[in-house]
């Protein structure tokens, strides 16, 4: 039981700092135009789709195949902001991106059956399929390697956010954007970079966790998803509340997964519930005061 | 004439039902397909889904991603009641209907908080719980499902044919539309838009918008009801590929492609999404690109739908006029002098109220007389706008009384204080901006319908000769505050000056026994001015008690019986005007340091 | 130093501004007062680029800045200090000041060095509250944070909006001593005051705005007598 549960935990952490990767995302385009891509679970699957081509058809190195992901997905992100955002966001109808965005994704699952077809596709791990011990259980490096690179990118998203000059510049357009404007701020390439941000990171994801799970066009709806439920769970406005969100929707499922695999699926959710009903903006949200 | 239930005023509308009854029945009979017929059903109760989401998102302007899950425990409800326990139609379809109304209710409960992103985060959540539990629990079956779903029986026992079938659904679909069409044009469905313009507008005006917000959700899921269980009977087999994410991203994308917040624009919409698969049946590889690509395409370049497109250009769009038949004069229509309401009294001890560390009212007190105008005066920052909020019930204050007449006021939330006969205009004009100016009006007799939800739900006489009565008191109220000929625009097209008079006007529809005006004047011409004014000393001259806020000293000085000062979160003096403008702390803390003419010159030079 | 002829404003149907010309002389303080809604705010914020323009003309140095982005208008070294202060709350204190500098940076960066320390001369607190979150500032300090950071990108112009707005009348002659020092330096400013007193204190020339529209001009000290002023925005 105790081999269970340690190993239940590490699969947690690695699955969970997946969704704590895709959730910065969220976060990022969230804080600076208020909206943000329900397809990133898409963008995901491409970065593991194009990292497979790279690695696997073209073998190149891994961390080349990471780069192409990563490059490839962020540049996916300007043309979804030209696309899917920029125009929608000067109408009144609130929920417009909700929408646009979907219709990216679907799109993308399209291109993605046509282009790499329907199947579940092997992506062999690049630390092999052997285990490592680690306390009592045997644990694939590649979820160790997750749970690094993941983390690690988490905290550098931050440090580069609060630290560079860039990453300044972007926090006050978040802030706001009519001071951030007349400090000479272009604003609007602000919220290109954002969604640059937010889609490599989805993208990276995707590559990362390929190997543990499979490669296919329908990976990508689920962990999106879930990432969201990790980003509300946390509130959509605060990094660390998002990144803790991510971790324990991702240990929760694997704990619940050795009760019941039902459980596993259904979990996430009833949480979710429950947190919202408990509080509507998060556990770890503020609360929004009323301006009139 | 009209008929009984629905609110058909004309023979137009008459011929409208007849049409759709004529077209319905003829049209499984001349085209007698089998395939056809199945699509046609599913046209028909996919349309009665829409319309419900519709409801919740374009008219309240709340959103789900969740409907698919609702349409699940319509369908798995009557499923599983036939199969299992040998039930028949009519008694195992109300019961999966009611079951998703109730899940609906359930589902609302965090909505009043929850906005946005959130509220779209509790509905999917919802949906993948639906999604999950009907491919992985056993009592659904799971990917295997249910089947042998036995189709409805007629009285004498026989099962119903295909055609038969549609006409059900078609009717029921019929009458789904007849009752939304009333829920449109009664009060209901005026409420509900006025929510998705102003939450904090709604409920001065008394409406508890979680109410109506829990109410839309439960029509909306009882809609979605009626489509899982009509689905679930005419396959025969409903297992867990039906009811996923997807299912509820292309009932949404129906609604915004029609034209979200129009009567016809779910049918439209409904249409189009269902008949792509149909249509475009040899390009099955592709329907994904042409889907998405709709959505996109319409999202994008028809914000407003196909429907609301259409309705833009003028041709489409039904007037529905009557011209103001009571000529504007001094005289407030429900406000005869010794006509109730009578104005109150209003009593503040030792108000506070902090945002962070910053103490916007630092024990303030005041006393207003009833049936007096009571201007409030100090700096931007002092707390004024901050003792309007408590006043109505926005914000709560921390420590403190209210008294109105010989009631306590503890305000819950502000459609609480309107019951109490406390309302206010905004500093920042907030309008219901897509209704008319006269709807505007007309929501803020909110409190004063009699008939209930029921009543205008079925459109009875009584609820009819109820809407007219206050349309006649509304038009005259837009007539007191001189924009009588502008009842049938939109309240956003009217100018920033009548835009004020609107929101007097719709604060007087409730009546209110103290009324707050938060800077009437700011942004109102000269001319406009002494309407104001006139109409200010009207409302007094009604009984009722006036507290307002201005900058505009002139106005204050002029129409005040007392002025307080604040500064600071505090009142620092108190009243007529002439005291006031000689009140040397007045004159330090509101209008700066006094002037001193040595001053003036060392800096100009 | 800026001329503005025939400026409209529209918020959807609402005018804000209905026709206005001012002239701003470089070196001079030029005061915008008038009750709420006048427009005095607007007529800031379509300078800067922040509110589209629906008629009229604006001129920096004779050269005409309509339809720039306010991006674009802000490198041209028209700096604004918004209305309620808009510093970033979540940043430090120097964080903002650099912002505000983000027009120089990062090429210029011993220059920013250099006006950052004139500024926390000119304003010794923020030198104290470098490290700290500007939200926790207190309302007097925002407030000159908001000027110090409007300071930092060295603007030819700067259009100020209401910065006794909330403050204790000790703070608000305290920002009236900056303001005067900053004209000595040989700066241009637009103030945009509520307290008619104070502007009229500072200004060379003011501007009364009523309705969108000017409804008297003059030096200040012609205005400080003006009877309709004097009963309208000095309350006596």
């Amino acid at each position: 039981m105790l081999l269970k549960l340690w190993q239940a935990l590490i699969s947690g952490l690695s699955v969970g700092s997946i969704y704590a990767l895709i959730a910065q995302g969220y976060y990022i385009t969230y804080i600076t135009t208020g909206a943000l891509n329900f397809g990133q679970g898409e963008f995901l699957m491409i970065g593991a789709l194009f990292g497979l081509t790279c690695y696997v058809v073209l073998g190149l190195p891994y961390a080349l195949a990471i780069l192409g992901a990563v490059l490839v997905t962020g540049l996916m992100g300007i043309v979804l902001e030209r696309i899917a955002i920029r125009p929608v966001m000067r109408h009144a109808l609130s929920l417009s991106w909700v929408l646009s965005t979907v219709a990216v994704s679907i799109i993308l699952k399209n291109a993605a059956v046509d282009l790499w077809g329907p199947e579940q596709i092997k992506f062999p791990s690049p630390f092999g399929e052997g285990v490592v011990q680690i306390g009592p259980a045997g644990i694939f490096p590649q979820e160790l390697f997750i749970i690094a690179v993941a983390l690690g990118t988490v905290f550098a998203i931050q440090i580069f956010l609060r630290r560079s000059l860039l990453g300044k510049a972007l926090m006050a357009v978040a802030f706001n954007r009519n001071a951030a404007a007349v400090m000479g701020i272009n604003v609007p390439r602000m919220v290109v970079l954002a969604f640059v941000l937010s889609s490599a990171l989805a993208g990276l994801g995707g590559i990362l966790i390929a190997p543990i799970t499979f490669a296919w066009a329908y990976m990508g709806t689920v962990p999106g998803i879930k990432a969201f439920a990790a980003a509300i769970f946390g509130g959509l406005e605060n990094p660390i509340g998002i990144l803790i969100g991510g971790l324990i929707i991702g240990v929760l499922e694997q704990l619940f997964g050795i009760i019941n695999s039902n459980l596993k699926e259904g979990i996430t959710f009833l949480f979710i519930l429950l947190a919202l009903a408990i509080r509507p903006t998060g556990l770890m949200g503020r609360q929004e005061i009323v301006k009139v | 004439m009209r008929l009984p239930v629905f609110a058909c005023s004309g023979p137009s509308d008459w011929v409208r039902v007849a049409a759709a009854v004529l077209v319905l029945g003829l049209l499984p009979v001349l085209l007698d397909d089998p395939f056809f017929i199945l699509v046609l059903q599913s046209l028909a109760y996919l349309f009665i889904v829409t319309l419900g989401l519709d409801i919740l998102v374009g008219w309240t302007g709340q959103i789900s991603l969740g409907h698919a899950g609702l349409y699940a425990v319509g369908a798995y409800t009557t499923a599983i009641m036939s199969t299992r326990l040998g039930l028949p139609f009519w008694v195992t379809a109300p019961a999966g209907i009611a079951l998703a109304g109730l899940c609906g209710a359930a589902l609302a409960l965090p909505s009043l908080r929850a906005k946005g992103p959130y509220l779209a985060m509790v509905t999917i959540a919802f949906g993948f719980m639906a999604e999950v539990t009907s491919n992985r629990w056993s009592f659904t079956g799971g990917p295997m499902g249910i089947s042998s779903i036995p189709p409805p029986t007629l009285p004498g026992g026989s099962e119903m044919t295909a055609t038969q079938y549609f006409w059900l659904i078609a009717g029921v679909a019929l009458l789904c539309h007849l009752l939304a069409a009333n829920l449109f044009r009664s009060r209901i469905g005026r409420t509900f838009r006025a929510l998705q313009s102003s939450d904090i507008a709604a409920e001065i005006v008394g409406i508890n918008v979680y109410r109506y917000k829990v109410l839309a959700f439960v029509i909306s899921s009882v809609y979605a009801g009626i489509g899982g269980v009509f689905f679930a009977h005419q396959s025969g087999f409903i297992n867990s590929d039906t009811f996923v994410f997807s299912f509820s991203v292309s009932l949404l994308a129906a609604v915004l492609i029609g034209g979200s917040g129009t009567l016809y624009g779910p049918l439209v919409g409904s249409v189009i999404l269902n008949l792509i698969p149909t249509v475009f049946a040899s390009l099955y590889k592709y329907h994904l690109y042409i889907f998405g690509g709709i959505i996109l395409v319409t999202i994008v370049f028809l914000p407003k739908g196909i429907v609301g497109s259409l309705r833009q250009i003028t041709w489409f769009r039904r007037v529905h006029r009557e011209t103001p038949d009571i000529a504007s004069d001094a005289c407030i229509p429900d406000f005869a002098p010794g006509s109730l309401p009578h104005g109150a009294a209003l009593a503040i001890r030792q108000l506070c109220k902090s945002f962070g560390g910053i103490r916007a009212l630092n024990g303030v007190d005041l006393a207003i007389a009833p049936g007096t105008i009571h201007g409030l005066i100090g700096p931007n920052g002092s707390g004024k706008s901050t003792l309007v909020n408590v006043l109505s019930g926005v914000y709560r204050a921390d420590s403190g009384a209210m008294m109105l007449g010989d009631c306590a006021l503890s305000p819950k939330r502000p459609s609480s204080m309107a019951r109490h006969g406390v309302t206010r205009t905004f500093q920042n004009i907030r309008l219901f901006n897509e209704l008319s100016v006269l709807d505007n009006v007309m929501v803020g007799f909110h409190l004063q319908f009699t008939c209930g939800f029921w009543r205008h739900f079925l459109q009875t006489r009584a609820a009819i000769a109820e809407e007219a009565a206050f349309r006649r008191k509304a038009i005259a109220l837009l007539a007191f505050v001189g924009i009588g000929e502008r009842a049938h625009d939109r309240a956003q097209d009217l100018p920033h000056g009548q835009q004020r008079m609107l929101e007097i006007a719709r604060a007087l529809a409730v009546r209110p026994r103290l009324l707050m005006l938060d800077e009437p004047a700011a942004g109102v011409s000269p001319a406009e001015l002494s309407n104001l004014m006139r109409i200010i000393r009207a409302i007094r001259a009604a009984g009722v008690t006036l507290l307002v806020i201005e900058h505009h000293m002139d106005l204050i000085m002029q129409v005040s019986d007392t002025i307080s000062v604040l500064d600071f979160g505090q009142k620092i003096a108190e009243g007529t005007a002439a005291a006031i403008c000689a009140d040397p702390k007045v004159i330090e803390a509101y209008l700066g340091a006094p002037v001193a003419p040595g001053e003036v010159v060392a800096a100009g030079a | 130093m800026l001329s503005v002829q025939g400026l409209r404003v529209a918020y959807g149907h609402a005018e804000a501004l209905r026709g206005v010309d001012l002239e701003a002389k470089g070196g001079e303080i030029t005061a915008i007062i008038g009750s709420n809604g006048a427009g005095k705010t607007s007529a800031l914020m379509a300078i800067s680029g922040l509110v589209p323009v629906t008629a009229g003309e604006i001129r920096l140095e004779g050269r005409s800045i309509l339809g720039m982005k306010p991006y674009e208008i802000a490198q041209l070294g028209i700096a604004h200090v918004l209305e309620g202060r808009q510093l970033f709350a979540d940043q430090t204190v120097e964080d903002n000041l650099l912002l505000g500098a983000y027009t120089r940076l990062p090429h210029d960066r011993a220059r920013v060095a250099e006006i950052m320390e004139r500024e926390m001369n000119r304003f010794p607190i923020l030198q104290r509250r470098r490290h700290q979150f500007a939200g926790n500032l207190s309302g007097g300090e925002q407030q000159m944070l908001a000027i110090a950071r409007g300071l930092m990108s060295d603007p030819k112009l700067i259009l100020m909006d209401e910065p006794s707005m909330g403050l204790a009348p000790l703070v608000v002659q305290e920002i009236a001593r900056i303001l005067r020092g900053l004209r000595q330096e040989g700066s241009t400013i637009i103030l945009v005051e509520q307290m008619a007193s104070v502007a009229l204190q500072l200004a060379d020339r003011v501007y009364v705005f009523e309705n969108g529209r000017i409804k008297l001009s003059g030096t200040g000290i012609q205005l400080a007598s003006d009877p309709e002023v004097k009963r309208a925005y000095l309350g006596g």
